[in-house]
């Protein structure tokens, strides 16, 4: 689990299928917990949950989104009261994940934190393999 | 039931250069650039030096050049071509390739059936057969565009010293394997992962043949096993 910090918000994503490298099988259900902890009181505009692919390496990036689910509710971060989302979403058949010597494909969890100014995003990576 | 294995689906940018540098016979009525094109350079260079001889100006000579030569490339070009058609006829066929399926699984076992005529005998000193994983990129470097491509040699077999008489055809088949961990083929825009069969064969007194044959790995799997709650 990485932890993404912007001024005094955090962003962890807890993926229920327990801690270490999470692996997913093609088809699987991936379920999630996301929690934005603040250290002072800011307004979040909202917050916006995405699932999927990216390539890197040697070309130039190619992505898709499988799933995208918005918590578009304008709520106030505390200290005290961590927000917490959960969301699932099926995986698809491919691609799978993938480390080669021009081209590396990227499964990840994003996250973005939607503040009035500038949005907070966190990725949390993750393998699809059969 | 085996599938006819085409020699076509040349992709784009950098992969129709090296396909085409790669098969002698992809082209059925065209030529070999790297024979041409040497051969063509020759041929300018000894009409230009004949020319040279006559004229006496640098002028001429560049006139004499532009005006002679290039009918005289054209003609020699068509004849080259002409030679090089009745060259290959005589020697050997198209080969003809059969593959358990174009589309394998991760782990699967297949066979490649290769079968060629050959019109004069001759022995294959060596032939291999590779599966390849190729990866190609394409970037964006300013406002230029590049590509990049490795292969990646996954299984091979050869065979060697193989005789074969006047009017008869070379048939061998080859069991090969898809490794377990293989990677499904990818295509995205500026990014793929593709399959290939290549085939090398190493004919002494004729030149090389080498093609490329496309292929796809699914990302079918079986399905997990049921875990008992």
């Amino acid at each position: 689990m990485n932890m993404s910090r912007f001024r005094s918000t955090a962003v962890n994503v807890h993926f229920r299928k327990g801690s270490g490298i999470q692996t997913f099988r093609p088809g699987d259900l991936l379920e999630a917990d996301i929690e934005v902890i603040s250290d002072k009181p800011v307004e979040c505009q909202g917050i916006e949950v995405s699932v999927g692919w990216h390539t890197e390496g040697r070309g130039d990036r190619n992505s898709e989104t499988v799933y995208v689910e918005p918590f578009g509710v304008i709520m106030e971060l505390s200290p005290d009261e961590p927000v917490k989302e959960f969301f699932s979403c099926r995986l698809p058949s491919q691609p799978w994940s993938y480390t080669g010597e021009l081209i590396n494909i990227v499964w990840a969890v994003r996250v973005k934190v939607i503040f009035r100014v500038i949005d907070l995003r966190h990725e949390e990576t993750f393998i699809l393999q059969p | 039931m085996k599938v006819k294995l085409s020699r076509e689906a040349v992709e784009e940018g950098g992969w129709k250069k090296q396909a085409q540098s790669m098969n002698l016979f992809r082209k059925q009525k065209g030529l070999p650039q790297r024979t041409v094109l040497p051969a063509t350079l020759i041929t300018a260079l000894v009409i230009g030096g004949l020319l040279a001889v006559q004229a006496d100006s640098l002028i001429i000579l560049i006139f004499a050049a532009i005006c002679g030569g290039i009918p005289l490339y054209g003609v020699f070009f068509v004849f080259g071509a002409y030679l090089w058609r009745n060259y290959l006829d005589r020697a050997m066929d198209l080969p003809v390739v059969f593959i358990t399926s174009d589309t394998l699984q991760r782990g699967q076992t297949f066979e490649l059936d290769y079968s060629q005529y050959f019109k004069q005998a001759t022995h294959v000193e060596t032939m291999k057969v590779q599966l390849i994983l190729r990866e190609w990129a394409r970037y964006t470097s300013g406002t230029s565009t590049s590509t990049d491509s490795r292969d990646i040699v996954i299984v091979e077999d050869l065979i060697d010293n193989y005789p074969i008489s006047a009017n008869s055809d070379f048939i061998h088949s080859f069991s090969m394997k898809v490794p377990e961990n293989a990677m499904h083929t990818f295509t995205a825009n500026d990014n793929k992962i593709s399959w290939h069969i290549n085939v090398e064969m190493d004919l002494p007194g004729w030149l090389d043949y080498r093609d490329r044959y496309d292929i796809t790995i699914s990302a079918q799997i079986d399905p997990a096993p049921e875990v008992a709650s």
